[in-house]
């Protein structure tokens, strides 16, 4: 468990105007927690999460950083039957956000939880294969505001060293 | 690389009113190089040298005026270079066991500058460059005071270029209770990012 308290002098932020322009930020303050933990019930299998709290405040206006979630978390469960594979099913969380555009003005994006899946499979010290798939269950969110998330995303990758 | 993506503020393909995007073009060098070495059983010297270099051409159809803002952002273009030097020296020093002294210097340089217009009535420049270098001795001194305590402080001194001095001290504990397998760490310190990213300077 970790408890902070950050405080900023100067904190470069954006400050929609109108005009929009970067901005000082003359005082801000992030205070909060995380936890984080793991367990092992089973030799091949890890289970772990984390959640993050972040409450920020600038000092002295009303107006609010964007695009910082005060709640964040993840869960994550991997199997990896011997050293050469890897499976992990990872859950992360957001909390809903402040964010802004010129054509909707000031909004409050929805939380959401997205799944991503990985696989890793090395055959030799030198080779490294690899799938994953983002947001497995297709699920519809905004990181910005009118930017969907792209839907279930599948890559793979072969890495050589030497 | 390449890409292009409707701009920021502009409520993206689900709200933006006009429907041109942002083009980026972009080309990013990035060296480094580490050297440690060591001296004595009780001396190690590490020396850091990077170097990165991004160029980026850049052309906005801008934003059209909407609730938010009367305006709008006009349509804007740049032709940016930016190149960060940075080389780091530091030595380790192990007094005795468990008390390890670690002082440095790290010199950094940024160049970029950048051309461009804004379309108001008609093109407005918008140009700037920027030069500027910053200077920072540091030391950490690392200690067990009792047995299962450590603790570690720290100073930086930062010398940039058209700024204030800063100072950055830090220090902090850690404390491990063996029977549980527990640690407890209490950090404080201050730190100064002056730079474009937001990589903070405290070591």
């Amino acid at each position: 468990m970790n408890l902070y308290y950050n405080r900023f002098k100067n904190l470069i932020d954006f400050d929609e105007g109108p005009p929009p322009v970067l901005v000082n930020r003359s005082k801000v303050t992030v205070k909060g927690f995380e936890l984080i933990g793991d367990v092992n019930p089973w030799e091949p299998l890890t289970v772990s999460g984390s959640v993050t709290y972040a409450d920020s405040n600038i000092e002295g206006t009303d107006e609010e950083l964007r695009n910082r979630p005060k709640w964040f978390g993840g869960f994550s469960v991997e199997f990896s039957p011997d050293r050469s594979l890897s499976m992990v099913l990872d859950a992360v969380f957001t909390g809903k956000v402040n964010d802004s555009s010129i054509p909707t003005g000031d909004v409050v994006l929805d939380s959401y939880t997205s799944l991503d899946f990985t696989a890793t499979w090395t055959p030799s010290p030198n080779v490294r294969v690899f799938l994953a798939v983002e947001n497995l269950l297709n699920a519809e969110y905004e990181q910005y505001v009118g930017f969907p998330a792209p839907g279930i995303s599948p890559r793979a990758g072969l890495r050589l060293t030497y | 690389m390449e890409s292009s993506s409707f701009p920021d503020d502009s409520g993206g393909p689900e709200y933006a009113v006009l429907r041109s995007v942002d083009e980026r073009n972009i080309d990013q060098l990035l060296l480094g190089v580490d050297l440690t070495h060591d001296v004595l059983p009780w001396w190690e010297y590490r020396l850091e040298l990077a170097y990165y270099n991004n160029k980026e051409k850049f052309s906005s159809p801008g934003v059209a005026p909407g609730i938010r803002d009367p305006f709008g952002i006009p349509p804007n273009s740049s032709d940016s270079d930016f190149k960060r030097y940075d080389a780091n020296f530091v030595n380790t020093f192990t007094i005795r066991e468990g008390v390890v002294l670690a002082a440095g210097f790290e010199a950094e340089i940024e160049d970029g500058k950048s051309t461009g217009e804004i379309m108001f009535d008609g093109p407005v420049p918008s140009d700037f460059s920027l030069t500027r270098y910053i200077l920072s001795p540091y030391a950490e001194l690392q200690f067990s005071a009792v047995e299962n305590l450590y603790a570690v402080l720290g100073a930086r001194l930062d010398f940039p270029e058209g700024f204030n001095d800063a100072y950055s001290p830090r220090a902090g504990l850690t404390y491990r209770i063996a029977a549980t397998d527990t640690t407890l760490r209490a950090n404080w310190g201050r730190a100064l990012s002056s730079r474009a990213s937001s990589r903070c300077r405290a070591r």
